[in-house]
C-alpha cells in the first residue's frame, strides 16, 4: 500500500528530527529541586488527565485540550523541563487508556509535541520565565506578554499543522482544506486556551498550583460546550442519514446508496477545496439527494414517469425532492441542489449561478455509484470501467469535477492508471 | 403598560438615582478606571447572558458585581451595576427604555445591599487593604460573603418579581417562590467565580480579568449554538416528516398528532419534563420504520396477504434499528421497538405483557390506536369519537394499559354516560 508507505516515511522523519531537537535543547541542562519536582508531577497528571478526556473532532482527529497547560508551563518553566512534562502526560494518557494503544500512536504525538515546544519556546529563550524568578511576577504582563503572545500562536499553528498533516497522510486526504477545515473548527477552543495558559502562568507565582485547579474551571466550562456542540452537530446529520436510509425500504443495516454518494460527494468537494460549513452542506444535499423517490410509487406510473423524465433531464423525484426539502427550515438551503441533481452539465458563463457547482458533485458521485455499486454482481463495473465509460459520456458531467473523481479515486488508490 | 408598573419602576429608579448621588457625592473615592473596567464588564456579562431551553436566561453579571465589590466597595460597585441597564439585544431591537431603567436600577439597588451589608458584617475590600486574598482570609470572610451574596440575591429577586407580578397580574410572592427555587443555587455556584477574579485582578491588573473572560465567551458562544440547534431539532425532525408523509393522504399529519396525543397523555399521567420530551420525539418518529415499506401494501384496499403483513409487522424493529445509530435518540429506540406491544402479551415485536412493555411505549400505542381510529382508513372511513373511547374502553387490559386508557379519556375529557353505541361492529388492528 502506498499510503501506508508515505505515513511510514512521514513517521520516520518525525521521529528524527523530534530526536534532535531534544538533543539541541540540552536536556541534561535541566535541574530540580525538591518542590519543583512536585510540580512537574502534578503538571504530567494533569496532561493524562486531561488527554483521556479529549474531544473527538467529526474528521476523526482529536482535540487536546491539554495544549492550555503546555503553554503555561512553557511560560512557567524552560523548555526542557516541558518536554520532560509534555512527554510524561501522553505516555500516562495513553498507557492508562482502555484499548491498548500500539506503539507507533504513542511516539508520533510525543515527536510531535517536542518539535512543537522546543519551536515555541525558542520566543521565550532569554526572556522572563516565571518559575525561576518568582519575586518578578508581573514582568510578564511588560513587554514579554507580546512574546507570550507570538509563542502561544506559534505553538497552535504548528498544533493544527501537525495534526491535520498526520491524518492527511493516513487518511489520504488533500491537506490544505483540511488544515482550513480545522482552523476554522477549533481556532477559537485554541484562542480560549491560549488565554487560560498565560493567565495560568501569571498567577502561577501568587497562587502555585492551586491556581491550576482554578483554572481547571474554565478549561471544563470550554472542554463541555464545544463537546455538546460537536455532538449536536453529530445527531444533525446522523438523523437525516437515517431518515435517508429509510427510504431505501430493505436493507436497514447496509451503508445506503445516499450514505456512499455522501461520502463520495464530500471526497470529491475536498479535492476542489471546500472546507468546513460548505462540505458539511454539501454532505446533507448528497444524503437527501433522493429523498423525492418516497413521493413515487415504486410500481406506478409515476416510476415510469420518472425514468422517463430521467432521460429528459427532468427527473421528477429530484423536483418533489426539493418540494420537501422546501418545507424544512434547517434543509431548505438544499432544495435548489437536489433539483438540480440530474441536470446535465453545459458550460456557460454563468454556469456556477444556473447550476450549483455542488449539484453538479453530486450528478456525477450518484452515476459513478450507480455504475459500480449496481446489485448484480456481473453487470457492475470497476472503478477503471466507470471513468472510461463516464468520460465517453462527458458531455453530461462537467469536466473539473470528472478530473476531481480522478483524483480522488487515485488518491485513494480505488484507480490504477493505465500504463502503456 | 398598568400605572401602578409605571410608579413602582419610577420609585425604583428614583431610589437608585438617589443612592448613586450619594456615593458620588459622600466624598469615597472612586477609582474612575476601574469604574470604566467594570461597567464595561458589566454590560458584556449582560449582553452575553445565556438563553436556557425551558426559562429564562443566565447571566454572569452577578459575579463581576461580586467581584467589583470586594475589589472596591459599594461605591464602584453599585455604580458600575447601573450598566446592566444597557443590553446589545435590546439596544437593536429597540425595546421601551423603561425596562432599560427598570434593568439598571433593579441590579445597582441589588449591588448596593449585597455591598452595604458585605462592608457592614466586616468585609474587607481589597484594594483598601492593597494585598490579595490569603487562605487565612477565608473563616473570617465567609459570613460576610455569604451574607452579601443572600442580599444580593433577596433584593434582585423580590424587586424582579414585583415587577412580573404587576406587569402579568400575578401573585408577587408566588411569582417569587418559583424564580426562587432555580435561582438560588445558581448565586452559590457563581459566588467563588467573583472571588476568583477580585483575586486574579490584584495579582494580574486588568489584563489578568480580560484573559479569564476570552475562553468564558467562547464557551457562551459555542454553547448558544447549540442550544439553537437543539432547539430547532424538533422543528426539523417534525417538519421532515409531515413533508414525507404528506405524499399520503392517509398518513398526513399522523406522527404529529400521536406525538400530541401522547404528550397529553403523559402530561395527565405527571410525567417529568424529559420522559414528556422522549414521547414528543417517539411520536414524531414512531412510524420512521413505516416510511419505506412499499406504499402499494399501506394504502391497499381490503385484506392484506400473509407477507404484506410480516413486512408492516417489521416497522417497529426497523424503526428502533433506524434510530439506533443517533445517540440524541437513545431513550426514544425503545419505546418505539416496544409500541405494538399488547397489554396481554399478545402484540409484536417481542410478545411482552404489562409492566415489561415499556412505561412510555404503553403511552405511545394508546395515542396511535386513537389516532389511527379516529382519521379515515383506505378500508373505511374515520370513526367518531365516541366509537373510538368505547373500543379503547373495551380493549383496556388486553390491547392497552387501562390506567393509561383512563389517563387519555380524562385528557380528551370524555364523558362515558353518552350514548351508547353497539359493539363489535369494527374490527380494529391496531396497526
Amino acid at each position: 500500500m502506498e499510503s501506508k508507505h508515505r505515513f511510514l516515511t512521514y513517521f520516520n522523519i518525525i521521529i528524527l528530527a523530534a530526536g534532535l531537537t531534544i538533543l539541541a535543547t540540552e536536556i541534561r541542562s535541566i535541574n530540580l529541586n525538591e518542590s519543583s519536582l512536585v510540580a512537574l508531577v502534578v503538571f504530567m497528571v494533569i496532561i493524562a488527565l486531561i488527554r483521556i478526556a479529549d474531544v473527538e473532532l467529526p474528521q476523526g482527529d482529536h482535540v487536546t485540550l491539554d495544549a492550555a497547560i503546555v503553554v503555561a508551563t512553557i511560560l512557567i518553566f524552560a523548555t526542557p523541563a516541558v518536554l520532560i512534562i509534555a512527554a510524561g502526560g501522553i505516555i500516562i494518557a495513553e498507557v492508562s487508556r482502555d484499548q491498548s494503544s500500539g506503539f507507533k500512536k504513542i511516539l508520533l504525538p510525543l515527536a510531535q509535541r517536542a518539535i512543537i515546544v522546543s519551536i515555541a519556546g525558542l520566543w521565550m529563550t532569554g526572556r522572563y520565565v516565571t518559575a525561576t524568578d518568582p519575586d518578578q511576577a508581573l514582568t510578564l504582563l511588560g513587554p514579554d506578554l507580546a512574546f507570550a503572545i507570538l509563542m502561544t500562536i506559534t505553538f497552535f499553528f504548528l498544533e493544527i499543522v501537525f495534526n491535520q498533516f498526520s491524518l492527511s497522510q493516513r487518511r489520504s486526504l488533500p491537506f490544505i482544506p483540511a488544515f482550513f477545515g480545522s482552523l476554522t473548527l477549533i481556532g477559537p477552543v485554541y484562542f480560549s486556551l491560549a488565554s487560560i495558559g498565560i493567565l495560568m502562568s501569571i498567577m502561577y507565582p501568587s497562587m502555585e498550583l492551586w491556581g491550576v485547579f482554578l483554572f481547571g474551571l474554565p478549561l471544563v466550562v470550554v472542554h463541555y460546550s464545544f463537546e455538546l456542540f460537536l455532538s449536536i452537530k453529530s445527531t444533525y446529520r446522523h438523523t437525516i442519514s437515517a431518515l435517508t436510509r429509510a427510504i431505501q425500504m430493505e436493507d436497514y443495516d447496509q451503508r445506503s446508496h445516499s450514505e456512499r454518494v455522501a461520502d463520495l460527494a464530500i471526497d470529491i468537494g475536498r479535492e476542489l477545496g471546500f472546507h468546513g460549513e460548505r462540505l458539511e452542506s454539501l454532505g446533507y444535499a448528497s444524503l437527501l439527494h433522493d429523498v423525492g423517490k418516497l413521493g413515487l410509487d415504486v410500481d406506478s406510473f409515476d416510476a415510469i414517469l420518472d425514468s422517463q423524465g430521467m432521460s429528459e433531464n427532468v427527473a421528477p423525484h429530484a423536483q418533489i425532492g426539493a418540494e420537501i426539502l422546501e418545507q424544512v427550515k434547517f434543509l431548505e438551503q438544499f432544495a435548489d441542489i437536489v433539483r438540480k441533481h440530474h441536470l446535465p452539465f453545459s458550460a456557460s458563463p454563468d454556469v456556477d449561478r444556473r447550476h450549483p457547482i455542488e449539484a453538479r458533485i453530486i450528478a456525477l458521485a450518484n452515476y459513478f455509484d450507480q455504475l459500480t455499486q449496481v446489485p448484480l454482481a456481473e453487470s457492475r463495473l470497476s472503478p477503471n470501467q466507470a471513468i472510461a465509460r463516464i468520460k465517453r459520456e462527458a458531455m453530461s458531467f462537467d469536466p473539473k469535477v470528472i478530473r476531481a473523481l480522478v483524483s480522488v479515486l487515485k488518491r485513494q488508490q480505488r484507480f490504477t492508471v493505465p500504463t502503456w | 403598560m398598568p400605572s401602578a408598573l409605571r410608579i413602582y419602576i419610577g420609585t425604583t429608579a428614583g431610589v437608585t438615582a438617589g443612592l448613586s448621588a450619594w456615593f458620588v457625592l459622600s466624598g469615597s473615592s472612586i477609582d474612575w478606571r476601574a469604574f470604566l473596567f467594570f461597567s464595561l464588564l458589566v454590560f458584556l456579562a449582560e449582553s452575553f447572558c445565556i438563553d436556557l431551553p425551558k426559562a429564562g436566561a443566565v447571566s454572569i453579571t452577578f459575579t463581576i458585581i461580586l467581584a467589583a465589590m470586594v475589589l472596591f466597595g459599594p461605591a464602584l460597585a453599585s455604580l458600575s451595576a447601573i450598566f446592566a441597564a444597557f443590553i446589545w439585544r435590546d439596544i437593536k431591537k429597540g425595546t421601551h427604555p423603561i425596562r432599560w431603567i427598570f434593568n439598571g436600577s433593579q441590579y445597582s439597588l441589588s449591588a448596593s445591599a449585597a455591598s452595604l451589608t458585605y462592608v457592614g458584617t466586616g468585609g474587607v475590600v481589597l484594594t483598601e487593604v492593597g494585598r490579595g486574598l490569603n487562605l487565612t482570609d477565608f473563616p473570617q470572610l465567609l459570613l460576610p460573603i455569604t451574607l452579601a451574596v443572600i442580599a444580593f440575591f433577596l433584593t434582585n429577586t423580590l424587586l424582579v418579581s414585583i415587577a412580573i407580578g404587576l406587569a402579568e397580574k400575578m401573585r408577587p410572592l408566588s411569582v417569587w417562590l418559583i424564580n426562587v427555587r432555580w435561582a438560588m443555587p445558581n448565586y452559590f455556584a457563581l459566588a467563588p467565580l467573583g472571588l476568583a477574579i477580585a483575586e486574579i485582578f490584584m495579582a494580574a491588573g486588568y489584563i489578568g480579568v480580560i484573559l479569564i473572560f476570552m475562553p468564558l465567551i467562547v464557551a457562551r458562544q459555542t454553547f448558544q449554538v447549540y442550544m439553537r440547534l437543539r432547539g430547532t431539532y424538533l422543528g426539523t425532525v417534525q417538519s421532515l416528516i409531515a413533508a414525507l408523509e404528506a405524499k399520503d393522504p392517509y398518513t398526513r399529519g399522523h406522527s404529529e398528532r400521536v406525538a400530541k396525543i401522547a404528550e397529553q397523555i403523559g402530561q395527565e399521567l405527571k410525567l417529568g419534563e424529559n420522559e414528556l420530551e422522549t414521547l414528543r420525539y417517539a411520536g414524531i418518529l414512531h412510524d420512521i420504520g413505516k416510511i419505506g415499506t412499499a406504499r402499494y401494501i399501506l394504502r391497499k384496499p381490503g385484506k392484506l396477504t400473509e407477507e404484506e403483513h410480516r413486512r408492516i409487522r417489521l416497522h417497529p424493529e426497523a424503526g428502533a434499528l433506524i434510530l439506533r445509530e443517533v445517540n440524541f435518540l437513545n431513550h426514544v429506540v425503545p419505546v418505539i421497538f416496544h409500541h405494538h406491544e399488547r397489554f396481554d402479551g399478545t402484540g409484536y415485536i417481542d410478545g411482552v405483557a404489562g409492566d415489561e412493555i415499556p412505561y412510555l411505549a404503553r403511552i405511545l400505542s394508546v395515542a396511535d390506536a386513537f389516532d389511527a381510529m379516529t382519521s379515515p382508513r383506505p378500508y373505511r372511513g374515520s370513526l367518531s369519537l365516541e366509537v373510538a373511547c368505547r373500543e379503547l374502553i373495551d380493549c383496556s387490559g388486553t390491547h392497552f394499559d387501562p390506567k393509561i386508557v383512563q389517563a387519555l379519556l380524562r385528557a380528551i375529557e370524555y364523558a362515558p354516560e353518552k350514548p351508547e353505541i353497539a359493539k363489535g361492529q369494527l374490527q380494529f388492528n391496531g396497526v
